[in-house]
């Protein structure tokens, strides 16, 4: 009966798309519709919502809670420095983020297959091109700043050091010790990745992560002294990524734990701040 | 071609001669012939100098007194650079090339300028990339479509120059080992930040001067470095603003065998990308590749890199004469704007919190 269910999409969770201004409610859709035995679109009452991570995205996920949903998908979260305490405010709510890079499923498998050389890094450098009509650079290198948490780097400090209307630059350290340096520019041509670049004294480490939306995959590649390893291809966009996370969270009773560190970045990465030494 | 080639006269004879000069110029017998090699260690010059069937030179005035050298290379540590070169001029010779950087300071550099007008004796300068026939396709093209740069940004990633070198040739002085250096001490960070400026990142700075606006040089009266980080085993993090445009640079020195020569250039509408191979390889020139909304364009790779790019340059101007030359006054500028860089790096990674 099980096996049938699942066959007939029976187990899927509701879902229901909160429309807002800034949220892509086609590009969600999408993502939905490969997701057939997982997700089911319904209307108030649906089990999983997906919000805007415009700004005001944490009232959004408390009336989500509020309607009943046992989970919420905030997509492309705006820094927000309380965002920490909101999972206690809504306890039977499972909170999950969908970020540009922070969710790439290239990201998890090099967290986890890279840990030790990503350990021993001592310079983690990340790059980026945004469009003209793109999001702000400070968004930006927030976006890279998450990427480089979910690479199982612990950020300590982060400084804008320059700022103009065409590019930015971040630097700081990693709890191990290890420079970041993370910028960002403008131009037409953006094909919306990250270059993210970690170099160590017997390795480095290469990771090209497509924007949020493509399914095209990223690619991740360690070089040691003699020999290199590419991880598998995921053709899989960071969106169903974490549509798949919130799913798995609310099957298996799991919770998640992306709070914590997104508000770390929210507060190393003071969005109101001026350029400061590096 | 008709004419002789030119005799040459080269000062030093460490890994960079043996990995990558003889074996460029053993690739131009129609252009030059190598008639003297001079090095500190007698050992060393006769025999570096008897694999190619030159003469070997114990002193510079040796070498400059052999009427068969007409073109000399110098190639030795750089804080000898500047009285050799004026001594080469001053001994007649047709042209001069001498490894980057050509002198220490400005001073230096407009010394040189002095006697190279003074004497009639052109120079250039061995910064192999601003000879790379992948990077002077790329940049024409970009300078005629009037792209103006904003963001320019450099990786470096190399691993031991060792490796490349028993490929390029059989090394006879290989370099020796060197230990950790203590990056707890700032005079060491300071240190390794500007030598990384002025031994690694000098190669692309020209290209970076060249790339920003025309009207806006020379860039030395403009140049705020904003971070700047020593690397561990050796390295450096570099960050400015130059002229209000972002350039931020990364060079490193590893054990792992990829190697990575990046320099990416963008602007509103269009971005470049160069991929240089590594120094020691003879893998022919950089890949350029300029991106518009359009379309990408490629340009290379070509079969010869920047080094024989600066041997044929040579060449060409000690052939027709100084005019043919790079100005002087770009090689001083392009001088400044790297010691200007290297200082102001050095001054800020002493302040550098580690921890």
């Amino acid at each position: 009966m099980t096996a049938l269910n699942a066959l007939n999409g029976s187990n899927a969770l509701t879902v229901r798309v909160e429309p807002a201004a800034g949220l892509r409610v086609a590009a969600v859709t999408a993502a939905l519709a490969t997701l057939p035995l997982s997700y089911r679109e319904a209307g108030r009452d649906a089990e999983v919502v997906v919000v805007s991570g415009e700004p005001g995205w944490d009232e959004r996920v408390r009336a989500a809670a509020r309607t009943g949903a046992r989970g919420v998908l905030v997509k492309d979260p705006v820094p927000l420095p309380t965002a920490a305490t909101l999972q206690a405010e809504v306890p039977d709510c499972v909170i999950v983020l969908a970020e540009t890079w922070a969710s790439h499923p290239l990201l998890r498998s090099a967290a986890e297959q890279f840990a030790e050389p990503i350990g021993r890094a001592h310079l983690i450098d990340a790059r980026s091109v945004e469009p003209a009509t793109g999001r702000s650079l400070r968004a930006v290198l927030f976006a890279q700043l998450r990427a480089v948490q979910n690479l199982g780097i612990g950020v300590v400090s982060l400084a804008i050091a320059a700022e103009t209307p065409s590019s930015i630059l971040g630097v700081g350290r990693s709890a191990s010790g290890a420079r970041i340096a993370l910028s960002a520019a403008r131009s037409d041509t953006s094909d919306g990745s990250l270059d993210l670049l970690l170099v160590g004294r017997a390795e480095t480490i290469r990771l090209a992560l497509s924007d949020s939306g493509a399914v095209r995959p990223g690619r991740a590649m360690l070089t040691s002294e003699a020999d290199a390893h590419e991880l598998p291809t995921a053709w899989q966009s960071p969106l169903r990524t974490s549509l798949l996370a919130l799913h798995d969270a609310l099957s298996t009773g799991t919770p998640t734990d992306q709070l914590r560190e997104f508000t770390e970045a929210a507060v190393l990465l003071d969005p109101g701040a001026g350029p400061s030494a590096g | 071609m008709n004419r002789e080639p030119l005799g040459v006269g080269i000062v030093g004879a460490g890994p960079v001669v043996q990995a990558i000069h003889l074996p460029t110029l053993a690739r131009l017998p129609d252009l030059f012939a190598v008639r003297s090699i001079m090095d500190v260690s007698p050992d060393v010059a006769a025999a570096v100098s008897g694999r190619i069937g030159a003469g070997a030179s114990a002193t510079l005035d040796e070498l400059l007194a052999d009427e068969r050298v007409e073109v000399v290379a110098i190639c030795s540590p750089s804080a000898f650079h500047a009285s050799q070169v004026i001594a080469a001029m001053r001994a007649g010779k047709r042209a001069v090339l001498c490894e980057k950087p050509f002198a220490t300071d400005r001073e230096q550099a407009e010394q040189i300028a002095e006697v190279s007008r003074e004497t009639g004796v052109p120079v250039i300068v061995g910064a192999m990339h601003t000879f790379d026939p992948g990077w002077t396709a790329a940049v024409t093209e970009w300078e005629s479509l009037g792209h103006e740069a904003h963001t320019i940004r450099s990786r470096v990633v190399l691993p031991p120059n060792a490796r490349f070198e028993t490929s390029a040739t059989e090394v006879l002085t290989p370099r020796p080992a060197s230990g950790l250096p203590d990056l707890d001490d700032p005079s060491v960070r300071a240190g390794m930040v500007s030598g990384g400026v002025m031994g690694l990142a000098v190669h692309d700075l020209p290209l970076i001067r060249r790339l920003l606006p025309a009207t806006d040089r020379p860039a030395t009266d403009d140049v705020e470095v904003v971070s700047a980080s020593a690397l561990s085993p050796w390295g450096y993090e570099l960050g400015a603003l130059v002229h209000g445009r972002l350039v931020h640079a990364v060079g490193a020195l590893t054990e792992q065998w990829r190697p990575t020569w990046e320099l990416e250039v963008l602007s509103d509408t269009a971005s470049m990308l160069l991929e240089f191979p590594p120094s020691y390889v003879h893998a022919g020139s950089a890949v350029a590749t300029i991106t518009t909304g359009e379309k990408t364009v490629r340009f290379g790779p070509h079969a010869h890199n920047g080094y024989e790019g600066e041997w044929r340059a040579l060449h060409a101007i000690a052939s027709s004469g100084s005019a043919a030359a790079p100005g002087v006054e770009t090689l001083i500028e392009d001088l400044v704007f790297a010691v200007d860089l290297a200082s102001a790096a050095a001054g800020r990674v002493r302040q550098e919190e580690i921890r």
